[in-house]
């Protein structure tokens, strides 16, 4: 038989009330007040307004940032569910004149997403440009650094390949055939 | 429908121009910071309001 994992009912009358912030009448009815104390909290403390703009400089978007900062005004106690409903734009709009004002392009939340970097593409751009810095060094076209770059020995111990002596000398794995030394002509009679 | 879902949702109807008139009746008092009160202080700051353009709305053509 399953046990029953919840409260029972009237339980709630068993404890003492008003334990938690939002158990209380919320500090906020009217709208502008609301308003008003977002706006002190956003642009008063600059930890919070550099945080909130550093997460969207990161990507997140403007209606996920909003809905963070209602959540936690409800969880203080500030306003109550359906009033953080009303309040979102208002606070959506601060946030996105902040951000505009700072130089960023805000998401809002519903546009199509942007493709985000995964770790592949950023393995990838670093070995675009090792092999790009290389290629510079040595001269040798960057296609080429790139199959060497894809062919180089990984680990502490392993031995890393010179790209270019590898690439002048020819032959497999940077290993090059002897070539015999120059033999003097010979003299078939000829005067001297 | 998620807590997130209907933030977004209010957002966006904010975004659209809709305001909690019922709200405004019962405080019997205008809202003071309404979009149009953040649109001037955008312009003032150099922001472009935010449009249906810049929302993805689409707007239904008229047969």
């Amino acid at each position: 038989m399953a046990v029953v994992q919840g409260p029972i009912p009237g339980e709630n009358f068993t404890s003492d009330r008003k334990n938690y912030p939002w158990h209380r009448p919320p500090q906020h009815t009217d709208l502008d007040t609301a308003i008003e104390d977002v706006y002190k909290r956003l642009m008063g403390d600059e930890e919070v307004s550099t945080g909130i703009l550093t997460m969207i400089e990161m990507g997140a978007d403007i209606s996920t940032v909003t809905d963070m900062i209602v959540h936690q005004g409800i969880g203080a106690g500030k306003w109550t569910p359906d009033f953080a409903l009303l309040l979102a734009g208002p606070v959506a709009h601060i946030i996105y004149l902040m951000a505009k004002g700072y130089g960023l392009d805000p998401q809002l939340g519903w546009e199509p997403k942007r493709t985000v970097p995964t770790v592949g593409f950023f393995k990838q751009m670093k070995k675009i440009n090792e092999a790009s810095m290389r290629s510079a060094l040595t001269g040798i076209d960057i296609d080429t650094e790139m199959k060497l770059a894809d062919r180089q020995p990984q680990g502490a111990l392993s031995l890393p390949v010179d790209p270019a002596s590898k690439e002048l000398k020819g032959g497999i794995g940077g290993m090059s055939v002897p070539t015999p030394p120059p033999t003097p002509p010979e003299n078939n009679g000829a005067p001297t | 429908m998620t807590f997130e879902d209907a933030i977004r949702k209010a957002i966006k109807a904010y975004f659209d121009g809709l305001g909690p008139d019922q709200l405004t009746q019962a405080h019997g008092k205008r809202q003071k910071y309404n979009k149009k009160y953040f649109d001037r202080v955008g312009k003032a700051n150099g922001v472009e309001p935010i449009g249906k353009d810049v929302l993805g709305i689409k707007t239904k053509a008229k047969s």
